[in-house]
This record gives C-alpha cells, structure tokens and sequence, in this order.
C-alpha cells in the first residue's frame, strides 16, 4: 500500500511541476499586460510600473518562475497581484469552509445517488426504474444555479426554513452551521447524484447476469444474503470510482454553490480573484484546487482498493 | 459540467472508452433516431431550441433592449410569458434573443474542439511512441484541472465576452475529445483491415481517414452531443459567475446574473430562464443518450 | 447399478424459451432416471441443451425460459409442484450444481470462508462463528485442499484453478446434498488437477451421492461415469451403461463421438471427422430424426424417408437403447 501511494506521488510531481509550468505561462506569456488590464483606465504608467516592481514582475522570467515554485514547494503562494497580501494565509482560512461543503455535498450525493441507482438497476425495467432514470436524465440537464436558486425562493423564502446563505463556523455554533450548510449541500446532491445513479444502475443491472449471482441461487441462499452479499457488496465498488471521475464536476459545482449562497470557501475566492482579474491569486488557486483534486483522487483509489480484494496496490 | 474522468493518477479502473467491434459499430441514421424513443424526443426538444435560437434572432415578440416594454417586475402573465425585469424588458424576448449567443457559444466549443481534440488524437494514437508520450501527458495534465475552474481562469485572462467563453470552453473540452479519438485509434490501429491498407502502400493520411476515422465517429458523435449539452450549461454557469457576457446583451448566462440581482423582487426571471436552460440541455442530453443507445446497445439504457 | 427406487426420475421434461411469439425448445421431451450412488454422464457437444438440462432440474432455467415435465420426482417428491421457498431449500442443501468455470461463480468480495459457510447459514441457521468455522473447515478438508485454514481467509482470485474448484465442490458438499450436478467440472483445469478432481468426485459417489456429469468429454466418461447418456439436440439419443455404450455404441451420433476418440495405445482412428458439418440451433432443429443431415449412416444407406420424417420411438424400458431407426447398425 505504501509503496504504491509513493509510486503515485512519484507520478504526481511531474504532473504538478509540469501545471506550475502552464500556470506560469497562463500569467505571464499571454498578450497584453496583466496589470494594466486589471487597472484598466486608472492605471497610470507609473502606478502600472510601480506595482509590477512590487510584486517582483519586472524579474527575468526564469527568476520569476523559479522563486514562485520554490514558494509552492515550502507552502507560499505568493502575493496577491492587488493587495499584496501572501496568498497562503487567506487560503487556509477558507478552506475548513468549503472541505465542510464539500463533504456535506458528497454525503448528499451517496445518500441520494447510491440507492437511486441500485434500486433502479436492480429492478432494471421496473416501476421504479422507469420514474427513476428519466428522474436522473433531467436531474443532469439541471444547472446547480438553478436548482439553488429554486430552494432558495421555496425552502428560504417562501418556507423560511433555512437561511438563504451565509457561514458560520462549526465550532462558533453547530446548529446553525448545519442550518446554512443543508441547502448548499442539498443543491450539490441533487445536481451530482444523477451521475453516480446512472452508473451505480448500469453496473447493477450488470451484476444481474453475473455467474456468481446465478451460482448464489443454485446454493438456496435467502434472498437477503443475495441482496446483501452478493449485489450490494458488489454494487458498492463503482460508487468509489464514480466520486473520484466526477470530482471535477463536484468542484465545479461548489464554484457556483459557494456563489450563489455567499458561502465563504476557496471556491468563492477564485470567483473574487477572477472578477477583480488577480491573475496572480487566480493562478495560485488553480494550483492549489488542482492539488486537492489529485490528493482526494488517489484517495479514492486507495479506498476502492481496500473494498475490492482483487485491487492490488 | 466540463470535467470528467480522472486521469491523473494513471490506472482508473472501470472506466474506459468502449471501441466497438469492428463493423459492430452500429450506424446513427435517423430511422434508427425516429425508432428511439428517447433519441426521438430529444431531437425534437433540441430541434425547437434551435428553432427558438433561429427564430430569435430575427423576430422577439418586443425588443429585447427595449425599456418599458411593460410594467417593471411584472410577474408572468398573457402579454410577458416569463414577466419582465427591473427595465420593464420583456424576458421572454431576451430569453429568443440570448438564444443564439449561448447556442453558438456552445457549438463553438465543440466545434473548435471537436477539430482541435480529434487532431491531437489522431497524431498520438497514429504516431505513437514519443508524440503520444507527451501528448498524452499534456492531456493529462489539462484534465487535472477541474473544467469550470479552468475555463474561469482562461476567461479571466480574456476580457468577458462569447467569444472568450467559447476559447475558454474548447481548451476545456478538447482534452476529452482528444483522449476518445486516441485511445479508438489505439484500438484499431492494429486490427487486420488498417494493416491490411498498410500493407497496400496507403499512406497515413489515407489511412487515417479512410480506415481509422469511420470507426471513432459514431463514439465521436455521441460525445458532440454530450459536450453540447456541457456547453450550454458551462455558458449559462459562467455568465451566472459574472465573467461570461456581459449585461445589457442577452445570453442566457447575462440573464441569469441579473435573475441573480433581482431573486426576491423578479423570481420568474432565474427561474424561466433557467427552466429555457433545462429544456435545451435535457433535450441535448436526451439526444445524446439515445444516440449512445444506437451506437452501442449494451451501454447500459433500457431500450425503447 | 440401477436401484429399484431411483434417486431423481423425470419423465417428458421440456425446456422452452419464448422468441418472438414461438418457444424453442432447448431441452424437448426428455426422460430419465438417475439412481443412487452413481454417476451419469450427460454428455453432449455445445448447444445440445445438456447444460440447460442440469439446470433445469433445480428449476433454474434463464428467464424467461420454462419448465415443463409429466414428473419430476426427487426423493419422493415432485420438483414441479414445489414453490419458489420449497425449492430454495432443496437447491444447495439436497441438489447442487458445480460448474466449469468456478472463479466466476464466487462471489469476488467475499472470503472463502464466508462463502462456504453462507450455505449452512441460510439453510441450517447456525449462527455461531466457532461452529460455522469448524463445518467450512471440514468441508475443505473433505475435498483435499491444503492450508485449510490460510485459504479460508482467502479470496477466490487469490487460490489456483484447482483450488477454486475444490472449494466450489466443499460449497456444493458441505449440506450433503444427495444429488451433484456437475457441469464441465474439469473442463478448466489442467490434466493433473482434472484427474485429481475426477477421483474426488469418485470419492463423493462413494459415500453415496449421486452425481450427474454433464461433459463433452467421452474420455472423461469412461473414467468415472457408471451410466451414460448422449444427448443430441435436445434430446437424449442413447442410454445405457458405460460398458454397454462403449463397447456396443447403438446410435450413428455415438459411434462418431467413440470414433473420434484417441485410444490410448491402439491405432488411430481411420476417421477422424467423424461426425461433419455443424450442430444445430434449437431454433431450427432438423425434422425426424434430428441428426440425420450429419448421419453418416443415412447417406450410406442411400437416405432413406423414414429418417426425414419419423421420430424414431426407441425402446426406453431396456437397459441400453438407441432412438435410431437403424440402432445397432453402424458403418464401423
């Protein structure tokens, strides 16, 4: 197990060495001059050459290159290209926030997703597949803004069960941050589940025409050790697999969620950084997301791989 | 959205893309559509989008940036389907209207990388060796990146407009593009029928498109429809974030930044231009599903 | 051999699947007896509806296939008469199949241990680990595997193809069931462990279980096999004892199938292809006499109508019968 994670990481880092690389070049080899774009029509020459002498931009390139990762490597990343305040700071702070969201989210994804599509797959062709696939279709044609912003008008305003947005920190009071955490979360569980159900059903129904589960019949087994043995066990090994492939779309989603119910996580951040055009701290974020998206993903394949015994790592 | 499969750490079990048997490939043709319910429905509802996309560029029951087309904040009723918003604009005009931005925002991103996506994938999976070594590596890198915080990043480097949403859409989708063609092209490469055609003297080009090309295109198609359906809601999302295009000018994603605004005093303009927004990537997805069906029967869809 | 009371008797049994609006018959009108303590071969080429034979007498046929049978007595009782509960106590616990290919039949998430002991926990309802644990134990040991208690904590992948095999068998053993299905048991496995296995299984028929073995192999027949029966087309050609059938094949299918045996030691067969052309599908089974289009004794007897149009009606009470119009005679 070990020697496999320390395999993958030994893939990993020229991955990551080969994105700072990229993300470098996004900033600084792109036409125009970032800060005078950011400036816009206030900017003077002299505040433009003033700022780029600050934030160390007026470097050779390679010397540039070099000190922003040998930051990364020892956790700076940089300053921010209008405040210059270091970047790593603010990130910390943001993100108990949306690891919060984000695990909300996938509790919300598993516990709608996961039975959905068994239950679909197992009774494939059934009632309750036929209410549930097409349930799933649309399920994926809606966008998280939309279905956000319908729970907020129903469960928000017209209800006024749960707050229509904002954080508070799990520590400061649990109640009420689970209170703003369910929309959000609901809203990721609805707009992602569909995925996972549909994949969740197709492996299912697969398992179907498995010889092992005709084999299971043939030995009398109770119908309960089938389900429970034999499908379930079973059906459980994609939904791992599934979390991790749609993990991109997940963050995506947080993106909009984090938006949409002022919800201050790294997400968030990125969207402020993108409208004030802080390529610098846009930069940095796209790092650093890119870096929790790997982790997390070779978190799943550790996970899965200690579910199913004929995983080797 | 735009992301998909992981790719990163190299061995992702269980997902491949599924090359079909050789002539077992069945073909789309719309005896085959019209015979699939769900494909069916879905070319219709898609077929009455883009009538609607068609349509709203020339005529719009009001002018779309008209003022005072009616009251201000007027809840939906028989002259304004959808109501107005806080200029009085008529929504449903502006919803015709933003059709065609987001409609062709949306098909130039699969256009641009459908062609960009399909060339590197030719080359690495036909060239092999060191070009598909590093093109294969730089597609890994750029689906490590998850999709809408990529295209955000391109689009904050652009100035917010259709057109740098669409650039920023094809350098996301190309990738996924690009590793389909490839790994079809891998699985072909070597059957008898390409060497056979090797063995005739073709050349490479001839080959690529004669012999190797027909077999990827049905997985091709399905995947356009897919990526149509991402783009239509990575526009609206990226408007909806404030970084796509820009108000007054209709899109669906400009629309939906000011349903934002005004959520409490004008809830039908979130809701019925997200609802449009539905219907178009349902009615895409229905399409691509089916289509899915068609080409291969046994990826998983109840057939009807 | 043959007991007064058989173990398992079953008159005109039908197998049909539905297909598009007509039934093809997998398995069509087929009787026989299987008694106690012995071995049966089914023996067969593929699509001869012998394996779906084997199943259907635990009433597993795929869906939306169905059985039909004028009788269907095990043990005293009528098979066709049970419900869905009722079968499911004698499937496991008194009728077992054991089939080719047993990685694929076990369940890849769970232990051996677990697998093994699921079957008494769901028929017998013993609860207890200790007693569970002690039961797989034995059952391994019964059939020889070594390491007993290393393998139990094992997975299938994890075990050899011999091994695999002889855990399907202590999972279809451990109730002591009275009657074996064995579908290609050895077809897998390379010639050491098949003969290792073959013995095992005589070793089962010792202790007084019958066991029907379903094969393609005649060579495997004559090893262990006590009666024999040949099926072609869905229908059983020829029956009789292995002695019987093997020194006196009665039907043209037979002699081929004996014909294109190597005999060990002997000289080789002068014809090799002895049996032309290809099975048919149960979609289109032959008129008459289902083999005579590949009959070689038809052709040489100048092809006469009877085969074409007349099911042969063979003799069935006797010990050694063929459903040939012209049994015995043979082009030798």
């Amino acid at each position: 197990m070990l020697r496999y994670i320390v395999n993958r990481l030994l893939i990993v880092v020229p991955l990551l060495l080969a994105l700072t690389v990229l993300l470098f070049l996004y900033v600084h080899a792109v036409p125009g001059d970032p800060i005078a774009g950011m400036l816009g029509p206030n900017g003077t020459p002299e505040l433009v050459a003033q700022i780029r002498a600050d934030r160390g931009l007026d470097r050779p390139l390679l010397e540039q290159y070099w000190s922003w990762l040998s930051g990364l490597v020892t956790g700076d990343l940089g300053v921010s290209l209008i405040s210059g305040q270091d970047i790593t700071p603010i990130v910390i702070a943001r993100i108990p926030a949306t690891l919060q969201l984000t695990f909300a989210g996938l509790f919300f994804v598993i516990l709608i997703g996961f039975p959905a599509g068994y239950l679909a797959g197992k009774h494939k062709g059934g009632w309750l597949d036929r209410i549930l696939s097409p349930a799933a279709l649309i399920g994926l044609s809606m966008p998280a803004f939309w279905v956000g912003t319908l729970l907020i008008l129903v469960l928000g305003v017209q209800l006024r069960w749960f707050p229509t947005g904002g954080y508070v920190a799990f520590e400061d009071n649990a109640w009420q941050s689970l209170r703003l955490t369910l929309m959000p979360a609901l809203v990721l569980g609805i707009t992602l589940s569909p995925f996972l159900a549909r994949m969740v059903r197709a492996s299912t129904a697969e398992l179907a025409h498995e010889p092992f589960i005709v084999q299971a019949r043939t030995r009398g087994l109770l119908p309960g050790t089938i389900s429970r043995r034999y499908l379930l066990r079973n059906a459980i090994l994609p939904v791992v697999i599934v979390i991790g492939m749609q993990l991109g779309t997940l963050i995506g989603g947080q993106v909009i969620v984090e938006q949409l119910f002022n919800w201050p996580g790294v997400a968030r951040l990125l969207i402020e950084g993108a409208v004030r055009r802080d390529y610098l701290l846009v930069q940095s974020l796209i790092f650093v997301i890119a870096v929790i998206y790997i982790v997390i993903n070779l978190l799943t394949e550790v996970v899965h791989a200690s579910l199913d015994p004929r995983v080797r790592l | 959205m735009a992301s998909v499969p992981s790719m990163v750490p190299g061995r992702t079990p269980g997902l491949r893309v599924r090359v079909l048997p050789t002539g077992g490939a069945r073909r789309i043709t719309l005896h085959a559509i019209v015979h699939h319910r769900r494909a069916f429905l879905g070319a219709i509802l898609t077929a009455i989008v883009l009538l609607i996309g068609v349509v709203g560029a020339f005529w719009t029951p009001y002018d779309p940036m008209t003022f005072n087309a009616g009251p201000a904040f007027s809840p939906p009723d028989l002259a304004h389907p959808i109501g107005t918003d806080v200029y009085g604009r008529d929504i449903l005009s502006r919803v015709m209207a933003g059709a065609q931005v987001s409609l062709l925002v949306s098909a130039g991103a699969v256009g641009g990388s459908l062609v960009a996506g399909t060339i590197i994938g030719l080359l690495a999976g036909y060239l092999g060796g060191f070009v598909d070594v590093l093109l294969t590596r730089v597609v890994d890198i750029m689906l490590a990146i998850p999709g809408l915080v990529l295209a955000l990043g391109i689009v904050t480097l652009l100035s917010p407009s259709a057109l740098s949403v669409t650039v920023a859409l094809i350098a996301v989708y190309t990738w996924q593009f690009a590793r389909i063609v490839r790994s079809s092209v891998v699985a072909v490469r070597h059957r008898p029928y390409v060497e056979a055609a090797k063995g005739l003297g073709s050349s490479g080009v001839s080959i690529v498109f004669r012999d190797i090309f027909p077999s990827v295109l049905p997985v091709l198609i399905v995947q356009v429809a897919t990526a149509f359906a991402w783009g239509i809601l990575d526009e609206a999302s990226i408007g909806f974030l404030g970084l796509g295009v820009q108000p007054p000018s209709p899109s669906w994603g400009s629309l939906l930044i000011e349903g934002r605004q005004y959520l409490y005093d004008a809830p039908w303009l979130p809701i019925g231009a997200g609802a449009v927004v539905v219907i178009a990537v349902l009615g895409v997805n229905l399409l691509g599903d089916g289509l899915r069906d068609i080409v291969d029967p046994r990826s998983g869809g109840t057939r009807s | 051999m043959i007991e007064i009371k058989p173990l398992i008797s079953v008159e005109n049994l039908t197998v049909e699947f539905p297909v598009r609006g007509s039934a093809v018959r997998a398995v069509d009108d087929v009787s026989f007896e299987v008694g106690h303590g012995e071995i049966v071969g089914l023996v067969g080429e593929s699509a001869s509806g012998k394996s779906t034979l084997g199943l259907s007498l635990m009433r597993m046929v795929p869906s939306p296939g169905r059985v039909r049978a004028r009788r269907m007595e095990f043990d005293g009782r009528d098979l066709s008469a049970l419900d869905e509960s009722q079968l499911r106590q004698i499937r496991g616990s008194e009728i077992s199949l054991i089939v080719q290919d047993a990685l694929a039949t076990m369940n890849p998430v769970t232990t051996v241990l677990e697998q093994i002991t699921e079957v008494v926990r769901d028929h017998e309802g013993v609860r207890s680990r200790r007693v569970l644990r002690a039961r797989a134990a034995q059952a391994l040991r019964d059939v020889q595997l070594p390491d007993v208690e290393i393998n139990l904590r094992r997975y299938p992948h994890e075990l050899s193809g011999g091994m695999q095999q002889r855990v399907a068998i202590a999972q279809g053993l451990i109730l002591g069931p009275k009657l074996i299905i064995a579908d290609e048991p050895t077809t897998a496995l390379d010639v050491t462990v098949q003969a290792q296995i073959l013995s095992l299984l005589k070793q089962i028929r010792d202790g007084g279980t019958s066991i029907i073995f379903v094969t393609h192999d005649l060579a495997t027949v004559a090893e262990i096999c006590d009666r024999v029966l040949v099926m072609y087309a869905g229908r059983i050609v020829e029956s009789g004892t292995v002695a019987e059938v093997f020194a006196e094949p009665q039907h043209p299918y037979t002699q081929g199938l004996l014909a294109s045996l190597l005999p060990l030691g002997g000289d080789p067969p002068k014809r090799l292809d002895a049996i032309s052309g290809q099975p048919p599908r149960p979609e289109a089974w032959p008129s008459g006499c289902r083999f005579h289009p590949r009959c070689p004794l038809w052709k040489s007897k100048g092809e006469p109508e009877i085969c074409v149009n007349e099911d042969p009606q063979p003799d069935e009470s006797r010990t050694h019968w063929a459903a040939c119009h012209f049994a015995g005679e043979g082009v030798r």
